[in-house]
């Protein structure tokens, strides 16, 4: 155990130092403390997902008018890649409205999917109906 | 197997998901959308006169459920590659319910970018060239 007083360096066991006689402390909880400190400023450090955007551009991509979902998913993709950037230049501030602002395009993006898809379900329910009757006033 | 509120309702979704493709997958089996006139049309294709990604998917759907695997891939050529790709997201889905593991993680993520970087190359090859419908 080293002595924070006079750096000599004592046996594990001493509860004072064999040099200057000053209180020897513990070291293990100042390092407990310095992760706990690190593993809060990871947890604390904006990460984007872009996993969400990317199936969102998939699916308006694939779905027939769709298409306008494809602006926010890019919107948001866009976004995102700025959290990474700002990230790195530690302007952690700006990193965080840059995400607040991916995720939103990214809702936006799922909205507009949800009512294009919703709307040709409705669309294709409706003439289906219409069809079905028509084919059983037919009979 | 530990099932907590998230995965609850997950399950529910899935289940909705599951019955609405199984009504859809019944009615394409039975009608031919070229022939029916009350499959949804394409806006995309009404509006720009451009045929999207997606145009012919329910054509083709309709040929790979009658076995006609030649005439499925030229309406839509996509519609194999995005068939594995619904069988692999319900394995991911299923090690989320499973093993708690993340429905996407790094590998699965690499799989979607690929895919849609083929999806927008079809996009462009399939309005500048007649290979496909």
């Amino acid at each position: 155990m080293i002595c924070k007083n006079c750096n000599m360096n004592n046996s594990l066991e001493a509860k004072f130092c064999t040099n200057c006689g000053q209180k020897l402390e513990e070291p293990q909880p100042i390092i407990q403390n310095n992760m706990n400190n690190s593993n809060n400023m990871n947890a604390n450090i904006p990460v984007y997902n872009s996993a969400s955007a990317i199936i969102a551009l998939i699916l308006s991509v694939l779905c027939c008018g769709g298409q306008l979902g494809l602006i926010f998913s890019i919107l948001s993709l866009v976004e995102g890649s700025k959290v990474k950037q700002f990230v790195s230049q530690g302007n952690i501030q700006a990193a965080n409205m840059s995400l607040d602002q991916a995720k939103k395009w990214d809702t936006i993006a799922w909205i507009v999917i949800g009512i294009c898809v919703g709307l040709s379900l409705l669309y294709f329910l409706f003439s289906f109906g219409l069809a079905f009757m028509e084919g059983l006033s037919g009979i | 197997m530990k099932i907590n509120r998230q995965k609850k309702t997950s399950i529910y979704i899935a289940t909705g998901v599951f019955l609405v493709a199984t009504l859809g997958i019944i009615i394409l089996k039975v009608y031919n959308p070229s022939e029916e006139d009350f499959f949804i049309p394409c806006v995309f294709r009404t509006l720009t006169g451009l045929k999207c990604v997606g145009c012919g998917m329910t054509r083709a759907v309709h040929y790979l459920l009658n076995g006609y695997l030649q005439e499925a891939l030229w309406y839509n050529f996509m519609c194999i590659p995005f068939i594995l790709l619904l069988i692999y997201m319900d394995y991911r889905y299923l090690c989320y319910l499973i093993k708690d593991e993340r429905i996407i993680d790094k590998k699965t993520k690499y799989i979607l970018f690929f895919f849609l970087i083929i999806l927008c190359i079809f996009g462009i090859v399939r309005n500048m060239t007649t290979l496909f419908y």
